[in-house]
């Protein structure tokens, strides 16, 4: 040990004694001609993008960016769309409905085309209720029910949760959990709650009996311990957390530290690449429902995944997948029919190519697709039977 | 034809202001390129500091934490723990540090103590890439905490019977870099392996965890680890300069605004642009004023070079301030006083000459005169012999000698009596001679007119013109005439191509028929044959078609 001590002393020293080569410059020619070149170019099309980009639950805000940000490079990789580069401008909500606002006004006073985002329904829910018209917010992972079947700015390109809520309360009735609890999320209330309740219904219908249900609000900081040591005095057999990835890894670290041993149940909420790292082996068995396979084999998903990895050095997950679709959905638009509206121009082509399969939305902008069993097995997301 | 103020203008344009704004483009250029290297060698020194120092915070932090971690096992006494976090965490190098098993189960977790006991992290990507790699220290590469929500990177060392993970404080990375600002808007910002921002002035950034693995910037400095470029980010161009901390992976680039990195470039160019106008400005300004102050010095002299062309000879007074002119004005000078002497000398030689002339003319009417007189004695001698012959033919011969004396007499009288000496005008001198020559012959009804053109004959030719007209005349008045009341005889002279013609006619009968003056023995003829030769001329006859004789000589005007 102190052999290896040494060594790695000597490799710290070494660090600052390196040298390297000098490596050629860029032709600043070659920069000015493009500068000049770009210089007579169109206007960039701009998307925004509002999403939680800081604070503990900032993986489904920083996911879905980032796959946008591919959808927006491959489109200038092929030339712009109608000639146009494209933009993305993103704007961190921070999980915070007034900054979730202001940052829809600021894209909408600069012009933004569409706003990929918001990446939670709370925050949707807020931009909704303060803006009747501008650029449509097409968001990647909102799914609360309530934003349903309504003509507004918003859109998205995943399905409301209450489906999900009801096929998780089939899975539990069907794996025989007995005694369900629901541990919740109230930052991202709008959504939280609702499957809450829609799981709780659901239940209540299969198996005739109450789902239990604790909440906590991870934006006043959560107690992950004592949350555990609550769950675990209900002597609940099968556990569903609404919660975000690090929220529910933590969550479920201190579960199992507590000796719960029965099963566990996540939302699409959770379910990105930081719940496989955060969570360790206490994920293992995790269910879930997601119209998202993470075992897909299509090309397109392929191709993005690996170009996902390569570029952000972490897997892609379903978010990171759904923040690519609404950016590429905005563009399609915008290329199909350039002159309308973008809510108009999406609502008008309302089928696009996905990366696992076809996205139709309805008239209102929501859309619905077909739901996957998923489980944490060797720390990795599958599709189950 | 070329003006000399186009061509002094030409000239300093060339010889000034060409030379000098190729000199200021090319001083400009060589400065332009000095700055513009200056600008980039700045931000790639700066680079290279932030590399170094984040290199060295790097491998402090390491050996912080190896060094206390060895030193402070077991971990889980209270003691060792305080130790840890105050060592380790309470520096602000680190936000948390774990021990972990081998195995990747917590043994300690600071801050946090017992709570994140037992925890496993087997599936973080620190502990299996860092297990993977065997490498120490291994930095990962950045990433959410479960535990705080803050983006961090992970140290992780080989520690007793498991790792030691330190979780780094990308805030303290930040003011790390904070403090390299610079200008109005130079900073320098650190990406990990993937393109995360770790640090930035705008903590924020590094909050959302941005990637800018998408500028072009990215893969190139992952790919040159040195050197500077431009790029683009949110519509601004900017350069970036990058140092590479490769035992991380982590880039870092010193941004700068185009704008303001090459705001001394543009300062030069400024500069020299303002010096090159300024030195055009007095280069352009002193040409003029040279090239009027010649061209003025010129002009007067131009004018006084005129007032010498209209015989005014007096001195020019201008002073040029150029010396060479002052020496053309010296040699003009010069000229002129000479040229003015020689025409006060061409004056008095003129009047010398004049005098001498008057002397001459004088003495030649002298001659003339006492010429005459003497042919007037001859005439009067012949006269006297006359009276004493008998024979008319005698008395006849001696009237026609002394009829020519007195018109040679008549030649000479002329000649002392013309205001020249040299030249006779004969128009006049005929009419005169034809007067003389009615006296001898005394008719009252004869008229004898003297007409046509002017000419002018010297003496040598005068005298026997005279003669040859003489007896011409006396041939008209003898034959022409006799026995007839009124008679007319005209004398016209013509001249035209150097050459003259004296005609003589009558109104009388005409030569008669098959008149050959060879087969006379007229001594008028003969006469008259003799002084046309002498002339160099020839006589001819004819009758008039009006009828009357016409006798006409010929003859050049000037001698060969």
């Amino acid at each position: 040990m102190i052999a290896a001590r040494s060594a790695l002393q000597y490799n710290i020293a070494m660090w600052v004694r390196r040298t390297r080569h000098k490596p050629t410059r860029f032709s600043f020619g070659v920069a000015l001609l493009a500068a000049l070149a770009s210089s007579c170019a169109p206007k960039p099309l701009t998307l925004g993008f509002i999403g939680g980009l800081s604070g503990r639950n900032a993986d489904l805000g920083i996911s879905g960016r980032n796959g946008a940000l591919i959808a927006v490079e491959e489109a200038n990789e092929k030339g712009g769309v109608r000639g146009r580069r494209v933009v993305l401008e993103p704007i961190d909500d921070a999980q915070d409905e007034a900054k979730a606002v202001a940052a829809y006004a600021s894209l909408s006073a600069a012009g933004a085309y569409a706003v990929i985002g918001p990446m939670t329904s709370d925050m949707a829910l807020a931009i909704v209720a303060a803006y009747d018209k501008g650029p449509p917010l097409v968001s990647p992972t909102a799914s609360s029910p309530i934003l349903s079947g309504l003509d507004d700015i918003f859109l998205r390109v995943n399905p409301p949760n209450a489906s999900e809520a009801e096929w998780l309360a089939r899975y539990a009735h069907a794996d025989g959990v007995r005694k369900p609890l629901v541990i919740y999320d109230e930052s991202n209330k709008a959504f939280s709650e609702g499957i809450a309740a829609a799981f709780s219904a659901r239940y209540a219908e299969l198996s005739g009996r109450q789902a239990m249900r604790i909440s906590f609000d991870s934006e006043r900081g959560a107690r992950h311990a004592a949350l555990a040591a609550e769950a675990r005095e209900t002597g609940a057999d099968g556990l569903v957390i609404v919660a975000s990835a690090s929220e529910a890894a933590n969550l479920a670290q201190q579960l199992r530290k507590a000796g719960f041993d029965g099963l566990l149940y996540g939302t699409g909420w959770a379910m990105t690449q930081a719940l496989l790292d955060n969570g360790g082996a206490s994920i293992e068995g995790m269910a879930f429902t997601h119209y998202f396979d993470p075992n897909g084999v299509g090309e397109r998903w392929l191709r993005f995944r690996s170009r996902y990895e390569r570029q952000f050095g972490r897997p892609a997950d379903f978010v990171a997948g759904l923040g690519w679709l609404a950016a590429s959905a905005a563009i399609e638009a915008y290329r199909s029919a350039p002159r309308l509206p973008a809510k108009e121009a999406i609502l008008k082509r309302a089928s696009f190519d996905g990366l696992q399969g076809e996205l139709i939305m309805d008239r209102y902008g929501d859309a619905e697709l077909e739901r996957f069993k998923i489980v944490v097995r060797d720390g990795a997301f599958v599709s189950a039977p | 034809m070329p003006s000399l103020r186009r061509t002094i203008t030409i000239l300093f344009g060339f010889v000034i202001n060409l030379p000098l704004a190729i000199l200021g483009v090319a001083i400009y250029l060589s400065v332009l390129a000095g700055v513009n290297e200056n600008v980039e060698n700045k931000n790639e020194t700066l680079a290279k500091a932030a590399e170094e120092a984040v290199r060295q915070s790097l491998a402090d932090g390491a050996l912080l934490l190896a060094s206390v971690t060895e030193a402070k096992a077991p971990y889980g006494e209270t003691p060792g723990a305080v130790f840890l976090e105050s060592a380790l965490v309470r520096t602000g190098i680190f936000e948390a540090v774990q021990i972990l098993d081998a195995a990747g189960r917590v043994l300690l977790q600071l801050p946090g103590a017992d709570e994140y006991a037992g925890l496993d992290m087997s599936r973080q990507p620190y502990f299996t890439e860092a297990r993977r790699s065997q490498s120490f220290p291994f930095i990962s590469s950045s990433f959410r905490s479960a535990f705080s929500g803050n983006p961090t990177a992970a140290i992780v060392l080989p520690a007793e019977d498991g790792y030691a993970v330190g979780f780094i404080n990308l805030e303290w990375l930040s003011r790390l870099i904070r403090a390299m600002n610079f200008g109005r808007d130079g900073y320098v910002a650190v990406a990990d392996r993937n393109g995360t921002l770790i640090a930035h002035r705008h903590e924020e950034r590094v909050a959302a965890q941005e990637n800018i693995s998408y500028l072009p910037l990215y893969p190139w400095a992952r790919d040159q680890k040195r050197g500077t470029a431009r790029y683009e980010i949110r519509g601004e161009a900017r350069i970036g300069s990058i140092g590479f901390v490769d035992e991380a992976g982590w880039i870092l680039i010193v941004s700068e605004p185009v704008i303001d990195a090459y705001a001394p470039a543009r300062k030069v160019a400024l500069i020299a642009a303002l010096g090159v106008l300024a030195a055009l400005a007095l280069a352009v300004t002193g040409s003029t004023a040279l090239a009027r102050s010649i061209l003025n010095a010129f002009n007067a002299l131009v004018d006084d070079a005129g007032r010498l062309a209209t015989g005014d000879y007096s001195s020019i007074r201008m002073r040029s301030p150029y010396s060479e002119i002052n020496a053309l004005i010296e040699s003009l000078n010069a000229m002129a006083g000479s040229v003015a002497e020689r025409e006060r000398s061409l004056v008095a030689a003129k009047d010398e000459l004049a005098s001498a002339l008057g002397v001459k003319e004088t003495l030649l009417r002298e001659i003339h005169h006492r010429v005459k007189n003497n042919m007037q004695i001859m005439s009067s001698l012949l006269a006297l012999q006359e009276g004493k012959l008998v024979s008319d033919a005698d008395r006849a011969v001696f009237e026609e000698s002394r009829i020519r004396i007195q018109s040679m007499a008549m030649v000479h009288e002329k000649m002392y009596q013309s205001e020249g000496v040299e030249l006779v005008p004969m128009r006049e001198y005929l009419g005169d001679l034809a007067a003389g020559l009615l006296e001898l012959y005394p008719n009252d009804d004869v008229a004898l007119n003297v007409e046509g053109d002017q000419i002018e004959l010297d003496l040598v030719r005068a005298v026997p013109c005279a003669l040859a007209v003489f007896e011409a005349c006396a041939n008209a008045l003898k034959h022409g005439i006799a026995g007839r009341g009124a008679a007319r005889v005209t004398i016209r002279l013509e001249s035209a191509r150097g050459r003259a013609s004296i005609s003589v006619c009558d109104d009388g009968p005409g030569f008669p028929a098959g008149f050959d003056p060879s087969n006379s023995d007229s001594l008028g003829f003969q006469l008259m044959g003799g002084l046309a030769e002498q002339l160099r001329g020839e006589l001819s006859w004819s009758n008039a078609e009006g009828g009357g004789a016409v006798l006409s000589i010929r003859f050049p005007l000037h001698g060969e």
